[in-house]
């Protein structure tokens, strides 16, 4: 047992002792086998000393327990680190932001309090996951839907306050957007509610986000200025069917159309699924062709004119790569649309988008099956689970070594940085990090089209590979700092990113001599003077850790 | 057993005629997670044994610690790329290698299945299991989609 930093084994002892009277002794964990459990089995340091480690866990099961671990770690000025289930994997996993951290797992504390048809909204605690939810909206045969992450093996609220995303319409993919009020216990012990929950006997925590004054639910988020011990979620009246329209286009640069049009037909609504980008020729695929690709299902073998179509293409001559579609009959770009609603209406929406995309010479559109919902078991067992609020563990089918999978790697690290939602960005943001990828000798990254979760931008996702090599994720990490600063040099900053890089992340929004951070910073000192709540976590350090600024 | 692996599909066999519950699966484990595994160790805790690829070995091992319970055993089943297949196996499991390299090297998924039903596994035995053991046989199953690395497991 390795006390945390800074704190006296005895102190540690009697820390623990106490935790143990408040929780019992079976839901304090400080054996080394315990601890182990929460290292993040996708760290990039993994086997090396600065890998993240926790000191021991602490299990409360009410929030009680939660508002007296904190005033012991107080008296002790014991590091804490909640989690709700600890699953936000290639995002830092269960592991604390600084080593030697409590971690206080919120697991036990899984009670959903509240779901309401009528006002489509749920009230649930940290260790909620979204199959926990589901499976109670099931068993009581509610009209409603759950916007789930994909695996969805995680914690409504660990995933809304991590800023996760989703498959649905777009005021519930932003998980974070889609919450409606929260319960938290301060760094002092103190419980608050905020929106219509700081109002008692008020029935309307659920129904109205902002309550009066500032509304601070946002602090809450990607932070370290509280522990969220319930949160209020919107969920999706479950729709009366689903529809799918694709337009396919035949030229590289129509994507300048394509995008403007796009994001015209999401920003008024008549869109109102998650748009799926593909494109044939150049062997993206859209999001279900990509889960059954990773099937490791038989593929067809490579053409190699194509390859070397493709090769020219991402030099900017797409001439001979157009050809190719048209004499194969492969679109350039496949721009799915996605539509919940009633039969007739997103039919005529469908209908009304392709007058839209109509004025794109050559371009053709492929209607998709109406389906009427809820699914059949044959129609279920077809879909991509996530667009219907199905929570699924599939991706872990992946990872095996097989013929679409030769070197399987330990976990992945995600990159993940927003851009601008048109056309050029998309091209320049290949460009430069393809160009990044030649100087830091990364795996080529191929032309990639940006996820579109988020209404309003897009988002880069690349997935860095955490192997058993440790000179190899030395590499790997060196170049994930240099993206994250070439990144910057465009605008572009990450919107989420693993513990190893939150300092690095938070450092390049630094308008105004980190204007940002040091309000951050004043905030933290302010309610967690004894900086015992996730130092680091964002790149949040309380004073006594913090670097010379 | 995951239907995909002719391997999953023989350790499977060899437990049913040992009277052990089987399930089955194909690549993805939601339901039999969901439907299946999740209510019964909502219930009460139960070992589960299976011959499967790495990420579904990843995915239930985190989930049942939420119900308390651990790995107590796992092993490698590599292919290898000259033909064979080189097993790495937990000290706690010296009997299992003994058998393996005794047996029909074909046979060694019903041969892992018999010896962990068999066996009773303790956290302890896994814990104290420092050294590997590792072993070749020379032939390899056929029948299987992919030459995929496979794990035996029990999570208990």
């Amino acid at each position: 047992m390795r006390a945390p930093p800074g704190v006296s084994p005895q102190d540690f002892s009697a820390a623990l002792a106490q935790f143990a009277q408040v929780v019992s002794a079976r839901w304090v964990f400080s054996t080394d086998e315990d601890v182990e459990l929460y290292k993040d089995p996708f760290s990039p340091f993994l086997g090396e000393p600065e890998e993240r480690w926790a000191s021991a866990a602490v299990a409360p099961g009410e929030v009680a327990q939660v508002q007296e671990i904190v005033r012991i770690a107080n008296r002790y000025r014991i590091p804490l680190y909640p989690i709700s289930t600890g699953r936000n994997l290639g995002y830092g996993g269960p592991a604390p932001a600084y080593s030697g951290s409590v971690v206080v797992d919120l697991k036990r504390m899984n009670r959903i309090l509240e779901v309401s048809e009528d006002n489509a909204s749920c009230l649930v605690e940290p260790g909620v996951s979204y199959f926990d939810l589901y499976r109670y909206i099931q068993e009581h045969g509610l009209r409603v839907w759950v916007d789930v992450p994909d695996p969805g093996w995680g914690s409504l609220i660990g995933n809304a306050l991590d800023r996760g995303g989703g498959y649905t319409r777009p005021q519930f993919r932003n998980h974070f957007d889609a919450h409606c009020g929260m319960e938290i216990v301060l760094p002092n012990g103190e419980l608050m509610r905020t929106g219509m929950g700081a109002l008692p006997g008020a029935k309307t925590w659920q129904q109205y986000k902002s309550g009066f004054g500032p509304w601070i639910d946002g602090m809450f988020s990607q932070s370290n200025f509280g522990i969220v011990t319930k949160m209020g979620f919107w969920l999706m009246p479950e729709p009366e069917a689903y529809l799918t329209g694709t337009i396919l286009a035949a030229r590289r640069d129509d994507l300048h159309q394509l995008v403007p049009l796009l994001n015209h037909v999401e920003n008024t609504g008549l869109t109102n699924g998650m748009p799926d980008l593909g494109s044939p020729l150049l062997g993206i695929l859209s999001i279900e062709d990509y889960a059954k690709f990773m099937q490791d299902l038989p593929q067809p073998a490579p053409d190699p004119e194509l390859g070397a179509l493709r090769d020219r293409a991402e030099s900017g001559d797409a001439r001979g790569l157009e050809d190719y579609g048209a004499r194969k009959g492969l679109a350039y770009w496949t721009f799915k649309l996605k539509f919940f609603g009633p039969p007739q209406v997103i039919t005529a929406q469908w209908e009304h988008c392709k007058t839209k995309f109509a004025k794109i010479p050559g371009v053709r559109f492929k209607d998709g099956e109406l389906l009427h919902l809820p699914l059949t078991r044959e129609q279920r067992d077809k879909a991509h689970w996530p667009e219907f609020g199905i929570p699924t563990l599939n991706m872990f089918s992946i990872g095996a070594r097989s013929s679409t999978n030769p070197t399987p790697t330990h976990g992945h690290m995600w990159f993940s940085p927003i851009i601008p939602r048109n056309a050029e960005s998309i091209f320049e943001a290949n460009r430069v990090f393809a160009a990044a990828a030649r100087e830091f000798d990364l795996p080529l990254l191929r032309f990639s089209l940006p996820a579109t979760y988020w209404e309003r931008a897009f988002i880069f996702i690349f997935g860095f590979p955490v192997m058993d090599d440790v000179q190899l994720n030395r590499k790997n990490r060196a170049a994930f700092y240099k993206l994250i600063d070439v990144a910057a040099e465009h605008g572009w900053g990450e919107y989420r990113t693993a513990p190893a890089y939150q300092d690095a992340c938070m450092s390049k929004y630094s308008f105004n001599n980190h204007a940002l951070l040091r309000f951050h910073e004043a905030v933290k000192d302010a309610l967690d003077p004894n900086g015992i709540l996730s130092p680091g976590r964002y790149g949040i350090w309380p004073r006594h850790l913090r670097k010379t600024t | 057993m995951d239907l995909r692996f002719a391997e999953s599909r023989r350790f499977g066999a060899a437990l049913d005629r040992l009277g052990t519950s089987v399930r089955t699966f194909e690549a993805d484990v939601t339901a039999l997670w969901f439907t299946q595994l999740d209510p019964m160790w909502r219930a009460e805790r139960g070992p589960v044994a299976g011959l499967t690829a790495y990420g579904v070995l990843f995915c239930l091992e985190r989930l049942a610690w939420d119900h308390g319970m651990r790995m107590v055993y796992c092993a490698e089943h590599e292919p290898l790329a000259e033909g064979g297949m080189q097993h790495t196996l937990p000290a706690s499991a010296s009997a299992l290698a003994a058998e393996l390299q005794m047996g029909g090297h074909l046979a060694w998924p019903r041969t892992v299945a018999q010896w962990l039903a068999q066996t009773r596994l303790t956290a302890t035995q896994a814990a104290t299991a420092l050294t590997d053991i590792r072993l070749r046989t020379s032939e390899r199953m056929r029948g299987s989609r992919a030459a995929a690395t496979l794990y035996s497991w029990v999570i208990a």
